[in-house]
């Protein structure tokens, strides 16, 4: 009786096993959402706006971007980034028809984030002759626009769309590891 | 085939409905946890401030997610009894919103912010949280979630002073 209480025991933390890799495999590997505070080699943008259709799922939300404003007035998305000296993170891009956009590093295994976090807006942004913009994340000093990394070797990158442009088009901007395109930009659509 | 095999068969599809039955458990079940994790904080925060639910608003300066261009006032509500009145000012800022929050930290979908918000002309604003709206301007009906949290969000404000006054809140009996 205690032997075949052992084994079904056994085959049901098995089974717990094969359920916990299921979703690590699925949730990390496939969505890639696990540990995107950390870092990422391999950076994407995940939306974060609540009631998107491509909307994190909520576990990740509660994680990454608790409390976050409605979809009218906020489109927001946040990047896994990994850091590496002489190797700048760069994201191009065009500003965005909204009331105000910024964005904001946050530091691996900082869990308490305060004003301090280093970040640029679309006040303060210079913008190519063509429009677009620049922004270099780095250690060291990098020009204009630059989002001072520190001593960080990962962590993500917030961006945030307060009060868009109705019925108008978001951009995430285009995400490069020193010359090499990582993550090409995307558009959002506002879809009230 | 031999009964020995069926008997395998049956056992496989036991383990897969078990793990099936197990994937959602445990994305909920850690849901679960960090929701009981919000509300722990939420309490350990009330204490510290020594206030209870419906009587302040305080300052947030630092938390997951934070936005360094913002300047957080949390207010922690309970509208199964009473209603919730807040006073204060809608200060001149790049943004400005009053949002409420389930325990899932998710928002409600009646919130105000500076394009609806109805003020005084010197920006005085009073909002009610409700669970029974009756039609009062700056209304917020938090029927979805009685008790949460909610955020007042200022952004960029031109006046500092105005922006770093408390609302006021109270609780407010129903008719």
């Amino acid at each position: 009786m205690a032997k075949r209480l052992l084994i079904w025991t056994g085959l049901l933390f098995l089974d717990l096993v094969i359920a916990v890799l299921i979703l690590c495999a699925y949730f990390g590997g496939y969505r890639g959402l696990l540990l995107v505070d950390q870092g990422s080699e391999h950076p994407q943008w995940h939306n974060v706006t609540p009631d998107c259709p491509d909307t994190i799922p909520e576990l990740f939300q509660m994680e990454y971007s608790p409390w976050p404003l409605p979809r009218d007035q906020n489109l927001s998305a946040i990047a896994g980034i990994t850091l590496q000296p002489g190797r700048p993170v760069v994201l191009k891009g065009k500003p965005n028809p909204t009331r105000y956009w910024n964005i904001v590093f946050y530091p691996a295994g900082v869990d308490k984030h305060t004003s301090s976090l280093p970040c640029i807006d679309c006040s303060r942004v210079e913008l190519e002759p063509d429009g677009t913009y620049v922004i270099t994340l780095s250690a060291t000093p990098a020009g204009k626009n630059w989002i001072d990394t520190g001593d960080a070797s990962g962590g993500f990158i917030f961006m945030r769309n307060y009060v868009p442009a109705p019925g108008q088009t978001v951009t995430l901007p285009a995400i490069y590891y020193g010359d090499r395109l990582m993550q090409p930009a995307k558009e959002v659509d506002d879809v009230r | 085939m031999s009964a020995k095999a069926y008997r395998r068969l049956g056992m496989l599809g036991l383990h897969l409905a078990v793990i099936i039955l197990l994937l959602p458990g445990i994305y909920y079940g850690l849901c679960l946890i960090r929701v009981y994790q919000v509300h722990r904080l939420t309490q350990e925060r009330l204490h510290a401030e020594g206030v209870a639910p419906n009587t302040a608003a305080f300052l947030v300066t630092e938390g997951r997610g934070f936005n360094p261009g913002n300047l957080y006032w949390a207010v922690v509500y309970d509208c199964r009894e009473t209603d919730v009145e807040i006073t204060g000012i809608v200060p001149k800022a790049r943004y400005w919103s009053m949002v409420p929050y389930d325990f899932h930290t998710l928002p409600l979908d009646s919130y105000l912010f500076d394009g609806n918000v109805v003020t005084e002309q010197d920006g005085r604003y009073t909002a009610y949280l409700t669970t029974r709206p009756k039609g009062r301007p700056n209304e917020i009906d938090v029927s979805a979630a009685p008790a949460g949290g909610l955020v007042i969000r200022i952004s960029f404000p031109e006046d500092a002073a105005a922006a770093n006054a408390a609302p006021s809140v109270r609780p407010i009996g129903r008719d």
